[in-house]
Parts: C-alpha cells; sequence; structure tokens
C-alpha cells in the first residue's frame, strides 16, 4: 500500500486549489466528503436545471480503494448515500460495481469538485497542476439533458 | 455447510471474519448470518469476489 501518497493526500488542504480557482469563470464548487463523490454531486445538479455526464474512468481513486471495495470492505455510509441520492445517478451498464461502490463512498478526503466554464477548463487543469494539487483532473462535464440527472460513463 | 454468525456485526467485521475463514481453505459451501443491510451487501460483494 502507497501510505505515503494516502497520507499526502489525506493531509491536503483546499486552501492553494481554492485561490488557484479564483483567477477562472467558477460556476459552482463543494468539497466532497460524508456524502460520497455522487452525494455531493447531486446536491449541485438538484435544481440546477443542467444534467452532467461522468467519465467515472477519469475520477481519481486510490487503487486499494477499488480493491477493498471489490472485497466487500465498504460502509454502510455509502449504502446510506446511494438509497439518498440514486434516483439522480444513472450508470452506464458497463460500470463496474466496485467502481459505482467507491463513488458513492463516504471515505474521502475532501477534495474540491470545480464546475469551471467549458472554454477554461484545460487552463485551470494546468494551473492546479503548476501549483502541485494532488491529481487534479477533468472528470465530466454539464449538458442540457437529461436535466438534474448525473449519468456516470 | 458452515455456518458464520455475525448478528450485531457493524459493516467491516463479517467480510473480515469471512476472510479469515476463507484464509484456512475455502470451504465447500458456507451460511453467513447477518442483520443488516449494508452487512448483507457486503459479504454477497465478497463471496462474489
Amino acid at each position: 500500500m502507497n501510505r505515503k501518497k494516502l497520507g499526502q493526500a489525506m493531509a491536503t488542504l483546499n486552501r492553494e486549489a481554492a485561490l488557484t480557482m479564483q483567477d477562472f469563470s467558477v460556476s459552482a464548487c463543494t468539497d466532497i466528503t460524508g456524502f460520497g463523490f455522487l452525494g455531493h454531486l447531486a446536491e449541485m445538479v438538484v435544481d440546477s436545471g443542467v444534467g452532467v455526464r461522468i467519465r467515472s474512468a477519469a475520477v481519481p481513486v486510490h487503487r486499494e480503494a477499488l480493491e477493498w471495495a471489490a472485497m466487500g470492505l465498504i460502509p454502510a455510509g455509502a449504502y446510506n448515500n446511494r438509497t439518498f441520492r440514486e434516483k439522480f445517478v444513472s450508470f452506464a451498464q458497463d460500470i463496474p460495481q466496485r467502481i459505482q461502490d467507491v463513488l458513492f463512498d463516504p471515505q474521502t478526503s475532501g477534495g474540491l469538485l470545480i464546475a469551471v466554464a467549458a472554454e477554461e477548463a484545460s487552463d485551470l487543469l494546468k494551473a492546479l497542476i503548476d501549483q502541485g494539487i494532488l491529481d487534479p483532473a477533468i472528470v465530466g462535464e454539464v449538458v442540457a439533458a437529461p436535466e438534474e440527472m448525473i449519468l456516470v460513463e | 455447510m458452515e455456518e458464520l454468525n455475525c448478528r450485531g456485526l457493524a459493516c467491516p467485521r463479517p467480510v473480515l471474519q469471512l476472510k479469515e475463514m476463507f484464509e484456512k481453505g475455502t470451504p465447500a459451501a458456507v451460511s453467513v448470518i447477518v442483520d443488516n443491510e449494508a452487512a448483507k451487501e457486503n459479504v454477497s460483494r465478497f463471496l462474489e469476489h
């Protein structure tokens, strides 16, 4: 297990990322904590009038988390998160169970999920990389339809 | 058939007990009794794994 990287992820504050995004056209932002990635994303999508398409392979996940999820080491909170928000989430048929489980998993270290103007996304990504932010990634896009749904591909 | 009583155990423990059992040798059949939904889901995932 890569303890050093796990420790680094948990000890990283959002200060640098938050300061970096201030130079960009950010329309929404949340920190991913106990409701899991999809739970917090659902909070952004509900009543927004738009939908979101997520490329699950692009979402940064610790390799060990996937191994443990596959083994059934999933906290009860992940199932509660799923029950709470599953009506807003549609998984493509080929998304494995372990990926679905980690995307609802409450075991996160509070990284930021930022909605930014599409034409600025790659510049923001580059700025985050330049700041040394751990594993920043473009994980999806806002779409006009289906409204208020998260499509996970 | 071997039986594992996991009543009263919270989420990771039924899976860890099952893992311990499998490390000693894979039983031909096992019955696991749990009393909460998360444990049921987790044990099912472990056995499919």
